[in-house]
């Protein structure tokens, strides 16, 4: 079965780099953006099965990007989750106007983030 | 030829021989159905601990992942500004926090903000209000301090692996912010390292 490919967005080399480690690790294929444009760009081109986006982000904030492929017809069903720094009920409501499948706070937990991978990905 | 009449008592014990082997048959499915009940639970009991195991095993990669890219990072920051953002990255994203600071030891032993997350001047050489203030090690010295003033709402208190990076930071980020500094130096005088 060829693996599921996951786009990583966010600005932080260090966090993508850790996500990388983890995810690397258990058999995903791996693309990576470090800004919003990036990430829409990346996810229109190469059409990854999830999106890992980071919400504070230059150029287009996770939020916009994550508005932007929902607009899309080829991108609008791409699943994303949304990391964020802040766990408020306002910034999650925004994070599910936008169109977010699921978020994860940071700092990120890597058993957290397999295990919503996972029931997104559904492996 | 005629079919001889099973008598009612013949009928009768016959039943009950049929009975007793339908019982016999009940009790045996009965003590199978109870084998194999104990080795489902058992199985079980094994499958719950192998998740408990494999979710043990993965966070602590996750723990392995942070330290290893904390590093990483360090090492690869090219020049001191460099460094300092990957400091303040790993202590934002990896341990979760929302103030802090980076000083340096000055010569009269006061503390100078180098950079930070949400602090000003007024935290300048302040360590009184922090959570944690990680000293940074060269040589047998400490030449600075990363000082930890709030954590993110979500998350709760220091954790395990926060003091593993913290150890991390400690050996690690002096050194990376001391090469870098060579660097730069070497570059404004025309040397390529």
């Amino acid at each position: 079965m060829p693996s599921k490919r996951i786009l990583l967005a966010d600005d932080s080399v260090t966090a993508l780099t850790v996500h990388r480690m983890i995810l690397a690790g258990a058999g995903y294929e791996l693309l990576t953006a470090q800004d919003g444009q990036e990430a829409i760009e990346l996810a229109t081109a190469e059409m990854p099965d999830l999106i890992l986006m980071d919400v504070v982000m230059p150029r287009k904030t996770g939020f916009e990007a994550t508005r932007f492929l929902r607009k899309q017809e080829a991108t609008k069903s791409i699943p994303v989750i949304m990391i964020t720094t802040r766990a408020e009920p306002k910034i999650l409501e925004i994070c599910f106007q936008c169109g977010c499948n699921d978020y994860i706070n940071k700092p990120v937990d890597g058993a957290v983030l397999l295990a919503k991978v996972r029931s997104i990905l559904g492996n | 030829m005629g079919m001889r009449v099973e008598s009612a008592e013949e009928r009768l014990v016959r039943l009950e021989e049929q009975v007793e082997l339908w019982r016999a048959e009940h009790d045996l499915q009965t003590e199978r159905e109870l084998a194999l009940r104990e080795r489902l639970e058992e199985q079980a009991a094994g499958n719950r601990r192998c998740v408990e195991q494999l979710a043990a095993a993965e966070q602590r990669i996750g723990h392995l992942a942070k330290l290893q890219a904390a590093i990483r990072e360090l090492h690869e920051a090219a020049m001191p500004a460099d460094v300092l953002t990957t400091i303040k990255e790993i202590v934002a994203n990896l341990v979760g926090c929302e103030e802090m600071g980076i000083y340096a030891r000055r010569p009269d032993g006061g503390l100078t903000l180098l950079d930070g997350i949400g602090v000003d001047a007024d935290h300048e050489g302040t360590e009184a209000s922090a959570i944690v203030s990680v000293p940074l090690h060269l040589n047998g010295r400490v030449v600075g301090v990363i000082a930890l003033f709030k954590l993110l709402p979500q998350k709760a208190g220091l954790e395990p692996v926060d003091h593993e990076l913290f150890q991390v930071l400690s050996t690690h980020a002096a050194r990376a912010l001391h090469h870098a500094g060579l660097r730069a130096w070497a570059r404004s005088q025309g040397i390529s390292l």
